[in-house]
């Protein structure tokens, strides 16, 4: 699991985060340092496909982001499917 | 470097940079990152994201013409200076005891300081390396069936070139005549003056591939942009 987008929901699915929050998050959950353009760019990506939005803030150069319901369903789907190829995986290593 | 990360910030298109340039330097703050690579991608990869295909692989391929070109004509030349000998002696291992005789280690130490080589590589690294990397990868002997053997030597000056070449064989005449059964040597042709080992043509035709290698890179990239900016679903 090292899309940057994929990262990125998964972070955003426990509360509203902003970059450097996001960051730091997903390097202790996933053991991943996304680069700052890396993770922008795919904050630009969610952001188009309507998967995550701004929340309002004070601080506008620390602008939190929040998972939408769309983002909420992609994420779910997606880690249906690599729930199922961890499983299939594990078990063949089992049998082999 | 936060001159370097901001003048990079500013490689992002004007839309993106009024949306998101704020935050991005808040995070570069915040963490620190000097990660200068990941956002000269980022940032081209946001630039790339509203040219066509076409256009894409129109700028890789010029862009590749440039690297290949650069690359091309900023090649150091080498120049090859070949000697050629008449030695009539057929058993390989004679020849190479007589080579081993020629040009021991000690040898080559005395032909690097004699004649001044590779002043560059021996300031960062040990002498040793220098003649295992370097030295012994551009001195060639090649035996030339039925009873000729050619010694060349590479160097990035001529005149150099030959003068080390001559030295060169004239040790191995010498390792020849104290060898039991070294057979007779003749000098055939002197060791000639360097001759340039990379020429004008093959300079152009390595810029020329830059072309398809950049139209190839230019097709790639324009896929994986697609790719990445359809919806997954």
């Amino acid at each position: 699991m090292s899309d940057p987008t994929l990262l990125v929901l998964a972070s955003l699915a426990e509360g509203d985060k902003h970059g450097y929050a996001m960051m730091e998050d997903i390097e202790r959950f996933a053991g991943i340092r996304l680069g700052p353009g890396t993770l922008y760019g795919a904050i630009t990506r969610l952001e188009e496909r309507g998967w995550i939005g701004p929340v309002k803030s004070r601080d506008e150069r620390r602008q939190p982001y929040r998972i939408t319901a769309a983002g909420q369903e992609h994420l779910a789907e997606q880690l249906a499917n690599l729930n199922k190829v961890v499983k299939t995986g594990l078990s063949r290593l089992k049998q082999a | 470097m936060k001159r370097l990360l901001r003048l990079l910030i500013r490689l992002y298109p004007a839309w993106w940079r009024n949306r998101y340039g704020g935050e991005l330097e808040a995070l570069l703050e915040d963490s620190g990152s000097h990660d200068v690579w990941d956002l000269f991608w980022a940032a081209m990869e946001m630039q790339m994201k509203t040219w066509s295909f076409g256009r894409i692989v129109m700028v890789c391929a010029i862009a590749g013409v440039v690297v290949a070109g650069a690359a091309a004509f900023l090649w150091p030349q080498q120049y090859k200076s070949t000697a050629t000998l008449r030695w009539d002696q057929h058993d390989p291992d004679v020849v190479n005891h007589v080579l081993e005789a020629a040009l021991p280690r000690n040898a080559l130490v005395s032909i690097i300081n004699d004649y001044d080589l590779y002043p560059r590589e021996r300031r960062r690294m040990p002498m040793e390396d220098v003649i295992d990397k370097v030295m012994r990868r551009e001195t060639w002997v090649t035996p030339i069936p039925p009873n000729l053997a050619q010694v060349t030597f590479f160097y990035e000056d001529p005149i150099q070139a030959q003068r080390v070449s001559q030295d060169l064989v004239g040790r191995i005449i010498t390792a020849n005549l104290s060898t039991p059964n070294g057979g007779l040597i003749q000098l055939v042709a002197p060791a000639d003056q360097g001759k340039r080992t990379i020429t004008g043509k093959a300079r152009l035709a390595f810029t020329g591939l830059g072309l398809p290698v950049g139209v190839m890179f230019g097709v790639v990239l324009a896929l994986i942009l697609r790719r990445r900016a359809a919806p997954a679903n």
